[in-house]
């Protein structure tokens, strides 16, 4: 790629700012990287965490009678059915606590844990990730956001990435900024020589500096030491690790498109997290795709409602877009998820293309849209982990801890840790096959319990109704093949959080009713998961 | 390089903590609060046996919970019932055991352990404005392809800042414990000095000479660089600093014209630290004392211009006469009288009322004049109280607002005798850059209105479009933004929430009317405790649709009923009664939470206890001074925080 064909697509990616930006002093965008032709790149394993919040509708998501190997993609995944050999279906991996608000939702899904308090979290594992590899690169993690930010009560819900201390990790929002950090500057070799220059100077400047300092102040500044020796270590490696290869991609990196709605801003932000990780600036990444509380609307999707109200399904059903546009969004994130699998399959790299040489978990932080339970999380992994994630499967786990996922991801990047957040241990069945013995097996033994009165006690396996007009409707089924009925109120399910037992083998005491000759249970008073 | 990057932990922000004897009030807590309390009941969520013992009363959680114990006797909410209330001298005891063990220290009032604050990007950047003599800040200019306000360079080079505890982006902790974007410091201080080097009119200001000279007499460089360094580091000096920097001019001289020399020399005495921290000389005591003049001079013009101080308040600190109360009263007036004091609108307000969002936010646009028009009438509302020294209550309800003929609202009422009072805020952002057209734009004008739809800030276009979807109203959304942001309570949603449609049944018959709707839902004791203060304020709000337009109907034709109760039995018919039941029912907390904000924003860093009795002094010359916004400002710059130093807690 020619030095001007470089340039002229910078004026394509701007042209949407207008004239408006005067760019910094123009020779920082022109390329002058090393031609040498030694050292092939090594592999570079990547991890991104695409968080689309707010839930799904269950009856939507949820596969039905499938084994590890032969499943039948549901209709809110349909979208990724060619991309079904690229991909584990998670099931039945669960957070922290018994079913969360909108702000413990973030914080749930990356730490495996409640949060500390409101503003302080805990480590996220991503940046425990990108501890250790961020190292390696300019950029030690991306933070990105194509929602809008929430101008909320609650600040932990804005991010995903938290630092050692649970501090929050500023996220950027404009994919032209975020493609001005990646790919301006730091890759002229001009900017680099400069900088480079006055580094000595700077930490002659710090030295000055803290002699006179207070003991507290020198611990604040201390940060600013450590930047330099950053700066100093990142150009260094830049300069003198001839990466040919990497060089070549940087040379065709063509701007991506700005566009004004959120769609363009997705796309935009998907793909600059392909073009990061395929010329290797970073090699961890976070999107927020929509917050749990996301008041983003889709008039691309002929939604004029927010995504939060309509993810309150089972009570704004009724209402305008309802449960259809809410399907329908979620069907649509699946639709961006998918093409950035293709995406990434179409970057060449060491051993295959950026996708192999990935893991992106892509998933919320709650399950139910409504009822916010933290059991069998929307979850989907996808990518080759370089050749430590076995795709094309549906692994319906025994309910586990999403720690234990977590720390899955943090072994396939190359850190090993004993234990994290709600962690029981290392999940199994991601590099190999999970070869899981059916969950339940119906021992004959589900069956009702008891009956008195309009008293019941039963036990079997409850499962939520996919009949999308039935929205609160629950079965338990009983081996002798019968379904009963349960239409408990809104409240009662949501008080005993008996969404989160769906899947489950349970017992179940409530009271009931005969209509048509079959028994309805109309409340539950109890129901625990055996 | 490593701009989103974020390290270890500053050990340094805690509190000291001298015990005094806990044994009264362990016995007043295990007879009065452990019944629903205690570690079996917690009740709401507390639990109250943790604090009997005097270990770990360091911790967060512990302080914390202890502040909420005092708040809650104080104040008389707890215990709940009127027959259990503590006795006078119970609650005093209490009082007076919070008060000696976190808000004194020996007994003595205190000001926390001073951090030291890195600038925030807003702060730098109009820094460099001065610093430079340049105008670097993009102007206001809306793009329907961004779609919001267009990012200056600047802001495309810098990092955002992520706020703080104390919800601000120039909280000292936050930026402390994100590492400084030293890359990006680098590539934006280059950008602005290659700006610089560019405009003669700037280069005569700092060089003293606009033609680029073949040959500078050494004696000349030294004096440039020294009142650069001068002014870069607000008075700081530091000798050793001072001689890196013109070793650098030295060593660039000899192969180098002088004036590429001084610009490198000078992108040096920027990269110092002393130029991104606004370092303060320590003395290692546990006391406050008083900080130097040109400290106060910098804490001054941060505070009120989010920018370094100019010749005129450097003059006065070079001489020590800022630290006179009659010199340091008249900068006052004359910071309140720059056009630049439009920061705290723009930085202070913006982000403490979120209606920077209407700017920012892309959910948000409309069409240029529309955001515009919007923005700036909240903008010019709240820089109109310091202009004119109005009450800050005004922002629940005035008789006076700007308004823009672009929102789509209007309200009757004479335009002011000034009609071009605000021409001082709005001239100085008006010239577009290069290549951008210019377009007409009509600025809000300020006018008195007689109107009991309008008034205040809260019921502003932009603050009802931002707590609003687009296209319905949410009572629940707007009555937790004023309890959060102006009465100051803050609100957690709930964990378990038992849906709004299953209450629209009461007793067989069908609720219609909103408001009944949520009187039926919230009938639970859990809901109510929270409930009785959302909803009136968020349905005395009912009657502004998501565009701020005033309705009596809702789309469905069904009557808008802004009708409510506060939860001490005060009605209300009407927006404007409402508004007129919280300036009288609840003055002390908005004003005293508008207090903490502001101080907050001065000091950088979260209210903690020893902040009380400032906040509570402030309080009471609000009192005597009708709440003059400018009296608050003035108590802040002369509370003891602001003054002094401390340098452990």
């Amino acid at each position: 790629m020619s030095k001007k064909s470089y340039l002229i697509p910078r004026r394509t990616f701007l042209r949407g700012i207008g004239a408006a930006l005067a760019l910094p002093s123009l020779e920082i965008m022109s390329p002058a990287l090393s031609y040498a032709k030694t050292a092939p790149v090594k592999k570079a394993l990547r991890m991104a965490v695409l968080f689309k919040g707010a839930g799904v509708n269950p009856s939507s998501w949820d596969i039905t009678g499938a084994t590890e190997i032969n499943f039948e993609l549901s209709k809110l995944l349909s979208p990724l059915e060619k991309n079904k050999s690229d991909i584990v279906l998670l099931r039945n991996i669960e957070g922290s606590g018994k079913g969360g608000g909108h702000e413990s939702a973030t914080v749930n899904f990356m730490t495996g844990q409640l949060r500390k308090s409101r503003l302080i979290q805990r480590h996220s594992f991503d940046q425990i990730i990108a501890d250790h590899v961020g190292k390696n690169t300019p950029v030690k993690s991306l933070q990105l956001r194509s929602d809008t930010y929430l101008d909320g009560n609650d600040p932990a819900e804005n991010f995903l990435s938290y630092g050692k201390d649970g501090k929050a990790l500023p996220v950027e929002d404009k994919p032209e900024i975020v493609f001005n950090h990646l790919f301006k500057g730091f890759h002229n070799s001009g900017f680099r020589q400069r900088t480079k220059s006055v580094l000595d100077e700077v930490k002659e400047s710090y030295a000055a500096i803290v002699r006179k300092a207070s003991n507290q102040d020198k611990q604040v500044l201390e940060q600013y030491l450590q930047s330099v020796r950053d700066v100093e270590r990142d150009i260094e490696q830049f300069t003198t690790q001839n990466n040919p290869v990497r060089d070549a991609r940087l040379r065709e990196i063509r701007p991506v498109p700005a566009t004004n709605n959120l769609a363009g801003r997705t796309r935009a932000m998907l793909e600059l997290i392909a073009l990061a990780f395929w010329t290797d600036m970073t090699r961890v990444s976070t999107l927020i795709m929509a917050h749990t509380e996301s008041r983003s609307t889709f008039e691309f999707l002929g939604i004029n409602d927010e995504l939060h109200m309509l993810s309150h399904f089972v009570r704004t059903r009724n209402r305008s877009a309802g449960l259809s546009g809410y399907d329908k969004i979620n069907h649509w994130y699946i639709q961006q998820f998918a093409q950035f699998i293709d995406r990434l399959k179409s970057l060449k790299d060491a051993d295959g293309s950026v996708f192999d040489n990935s893991a992106i978990l892509f998933g919320s932080g709650i399950k139910h849209g409504d009822y916010h339970s933290v059991t069998d999380l929307p979850l989907v992994l996808a990518g080759g982990g370089g050749g430590k994630i076995l795709p094309g499967r549906y692994v319906d786990y025994p309910n586990v801890p999403n720690g234990n996922l977590h720390l899955k991801l943090m072994d396939i990047m190359g850190v090993q840790r004993e234990q994290f957040g709600n962690s029981t241990g290392l999940l199994t069945g991601i590099s190999e096959k999970a070869n899981l013995a059916p969950k339940y097996v119906d021992d004959g033994s589900w069956k009702i319990v008891k009956e008195s009165g309009n008293k019941i006690q039963l036990k079997g396996m409850l499962k939520i109704s996919v009949k999308a007009d039935d929205l609160n409707l629950y079965l338990v089924q009983l081996s002798n093949k019968q379904q009963i009925e349960i239409r408990p109120s809104f409240g009662n399910v949501h008080s005993l959080r008996l969404d989160a037992c769906v899947g489950s083998v349970v017992e179940l005491t409530g009271e009931f009713n005969v209509k048509d000759g079959r028994k309805n249970i109309t409340k539950v008073s109890h129901c625990k998961r055996l | 390089m490593r701009w989103f990057a974020h390290i270890t932990l500053i050990g340094g922000f805690a509190f000291s903590v001298t015990a005094a004897d806990l044994k009264p009030v362990t016995e007043i807590l295990t007879a009065c609060c452990l019944d629903c309390h205690d570690a079996e009941t917690r009740k709401g969520g507390i639990d109250l046996s943790k604090l009997l013992s005097e270990k770990n009363l360091n911790e967060p959680k512990i302080m914390a919970l202890w502040e909420k114990v005092d708040k809650m006797v104080r104040e008389g909410e707890m215990p709940p019932k009127k027959n259990d209330s503590l006795t006078p001298n119970q609650k005093a005891q209490v009082a007076k055991w919070y008060q000696s063990t976190y808000v004194l220290k020996d007994g003595r009032e205190h000001i926390g352990q001073t951090p030291l604050r890195r600038l925030s990007r807003y702060e730098l950047i109009n820094s460099l404005e001065d610093l430079l003599h340049l105008s670097l800040k993009q102007p206001y200019v809306f793009s329907s392809e961004v779609p919001a306000l267009l990012p200056s360079t600047l802001e495309t080079i810098l990092p955002p800042d992520a706020p703080g505890e104390s919800g601000f982006h120039n909280d000292a902790e936050q930026l402390a414990d994100s590492e400084p974007p030293i890359l990006k410091y680098s590539q934006a201080f280059e950008y602005a000095l290659h700006t610089f080097a560019q405009d003669s009119e700037a280069r005569g200001k700092v060089f003293g000479f606009k033609e680029a000279p073949a040959n500078l007499a050494d004696i000349t460089a030294k004096k440039i660089l020294q009142r650069f360094m001068n002014r870069a580091w607000r008075g700081y000096r530091n000798a050793d600093n001072e001689r890196v920097v013109w070793h650098t001019y030295q060593r660039q001289r000899k192969d180098k014209p002088p004036v590429p020399s001084l610009l490198h020399a000078m992108k040096i005495a920027m990269l110092s630290p002393a130029f991104v921290y606004r370092i303060e000389a320590a003395k290692d005591h546990g006391t406050p004392y008083r900080v130097s003049a040109h400290e106060l001079a910098s804490r001054l013009s941060y505070f009120l211009w989010a920018s370094m101080p100019d010749s005129e308040l450097f003059t006065l600190a070079e001489s020590g006469e800022l630290l006179e109360e009659s010199v340091l009263s008249a900068q006052i007036d004359r910071l309140l009288n720059s056009p630049k004091r439009l920061s705290l609108a723009e930085d202070f307000a913006g982000q403490w009322l979120g209606f920077s969002e209407i700017a920012s936010n892309r959910i948000f646009y409309r069409n240029e004049n529309w955001n515009r028009g919007v923005y700036d009438e909240v903008l010019f509302f709240f820089d109109e109280l310091i202009k004119s020294d109005r009450s800050i209550l005004d922002i629940i309800d005035s008789d006076w607002l700007y308004q823009s003929n672009y929102t789509g609202v209007r309200t009757d009422g004479p335009v002011h005798s000034f009609p071009l009072k605000h021409a001082d805020i709005f001239k100085w952002r008006r010239q577009r850059p290069k290549g951008i057209r210019e377009r007409f734009y009509d600025p809000p004008r300020l006018i008195k209105i007689k109107s009991d739809q309008r008034g205040g800030i809260i019921t502003s276009v932009g603050i009802l479009r931002a707590t609003s979807a687009p296209e319905k109203t949410n009572p629940v959304r707007r009555g937790v933004w004023m309890l959060d942001k102006i009465i100051g309570r803050t609100m957690h949603a709930p964990e378990n929430i038992p849906a709004l449609s299953k209450s629209k049944k009461v007793n067989g018959k069908q609720l219609v009317d909103l408001a009944d709707i949520l009187k039926a839902h919230t009938s639970k004791a859990i809901c109510i405790s929270c409930h009785k203060h959302i909803d009136p304020i968020g349905l005395g709000l009912e009657s502004f649709d998501p565009y701020g337009k005033w309705r009596t109907r809702y789309k469905n034709k069904r009557p808008v009923k802004a009708v409510g109760q506060f939860p001490n039995g005060d009605k209300f018919q009407t927006p404007k009664q409402m508004k007129q039941i919280l300036i009288s029912d609840y003055q002390e907390p908005i004003v005293k939470n508008i207090t903490e904000r502001m101080f907050t924003y001065a000091i950088g860093r979260k209210i903690q206890p020893c902040d009380q009795p400032t906040v509570k002094r402030i309080y009471a010359t609000l009192k005597q001074n009708e709440f003059k916004m400018n009296t608050l400002i003035r108590e802040i710059i002369t509370s003891p925080q602001f003054q002094n130093r401390q340098d452990t807690p």
